[in-house]
């Protein structure tokens, strides 16, 4: 079926999430498109959901609207609310946006096909929030200096520069340059994977993210870590305490850091994670 | 309807956006995610996928046009 074939009326069912047990809806706030939430229900679990125009979220309508941040971001705003509002309630599930099912049939019948991996993915979350850290590494003007000092390699490369003629000099600061390059990358590595397995201490699970492809150059900060935690409510005091002393360790090294949360647990849905 | 027509948004609003859909618009295989738009005949995750990558890129040329900026995640 085309979207054309829609009636100007027809709706579709878009699923934030799939919330453990029954909740009172009364207060949630409204979803996409100023839409109600309402709940599909099936043994003590419940799908939230709003009715949404076929024609606007199916087909061609809802692909050329994909690069368009300006209609994106207030729907994706509004996802988040409602499953933020939910998780302060009962555990969630979070779908990610865009789930669309034909009608209150077909979300049922997803409900009863993956009620072990749903429920398996609720008793996770249970009593949990995501919180998601990046770490960037700016390149600070003491770099090269704290560089050489720590590195034979390139404190010897910089005394072969220094004392060539202007033609090797050339080809050795060259040489330098991408030593420089190789430990910065090297150190920041070292510093990503000591700040997430220190984190993933204090969680439940963690998800490292791929990285952007670093760009040319070293203008600018660059991405090291982008990692999400799984963490009880009862130990965020904790996380926060240890993320504490890894930023006074790291930051006077040039490292920033960037935590965000908590989130419903976005990250941390899928099936067999 | 929300926000169709709303202002256009600062660098700081930009950045939570980005943010905001890099949870929102997560790229990995969701529990829900081998769940057919039956009306439509797409595949949900492409769906989720081009949305979240030609966003992202959205977000990524108006924030590297300034340049000083740091690199939203891939």
């Amino acid at each position: 079926m085309t979207t054309d074939e829609y009636a100007a009326d027809e709706q579709v069912v878009y699923v934030y999430g799939v919330a453990a047990g029954t909740l009172d809806l009364s207060e949630a706030p409204r979803g996409v498109e100023d839409a109600r939430v309402v709940a599909v229900e099936d043994d003590a679990m419940a799908a939230l959901c709003s009715f949404v125009a076929a024609r606007d979220y199916t087909g061609e309508p809802i692909e050329a609207r994909a690069g368009d941040v300006q209609w994106v971001g207030p729907r994706a705003t509004a996802h988040d609310a409602v499953l933020t509002w939910a998780s302060d309630h009962v555990e969630v599930v979070p779908f990610t946006m865009f789930t669309l099912f034909s009608g209150t049939d077909a979300v049922r019948s997803m409900l009863r096909e993956r009620r072990a991996p749903l429920s398996d993915a609720l008793a996770r979350v249970r009593g949990a929030s995501e919180y998601t850290l990046r770490v960037f590494r700016s390149h600070v003007p003491t770099d090269d200096r704290a560089l050489a000092e720590s590195e034979p390699r390139i404190a010897e490369l910089e005394k072969l520069a220094a004392e060539a003629t202007p033609g090797q000099r050339y080809l050795l600061e060259r040489k330098l340059e991408k030593a420089r390059r190789e430990e910065r990358s090297r150190a920041g590595a070292a510093v990503a994977a000591d700040v997430a397995s220190t984190l993933a201490a204090h969680s439940v699970e963690t998800v490292r993210s791929p990285l952007p492809a670093p760009s040319d150059g070293d203008a600018g900060a660059r991405a090291v870590l982008d990692a999400s935690f799984l963490v009880k409510r009862d130990r965020v005091d904790e996380l926060r305490a240890a993320l504490g002393a890894l930023v006074e360790q790291y930051e006077p090294r040039g490292f920033r850091f960037e935590l965000t949360g908590p989130w419903p647990a976005y990250h941390f849905a899928r099936a067999g994670s | 309807m929300v926000g169709d027509d709303i202002e256009p948004v600062s660098d700081e609003e930009r950045l939570v956006l980005g943010e905001l859909l890099n949870h929102v618009l997560d790229k990995g295989v969701v529990i829900a995610g081998d769940v057919t738009i039956s009306v439509a005949d797409i595949d949900l995750i492409r769906v989720g996928l081009s949305l979240y990558l030609t966003s992202v890129e959205t977000l990524e040329r108006s924030s590297s046009s300034r340049g000083d900026l740091p690199v939203l995640p891939d």
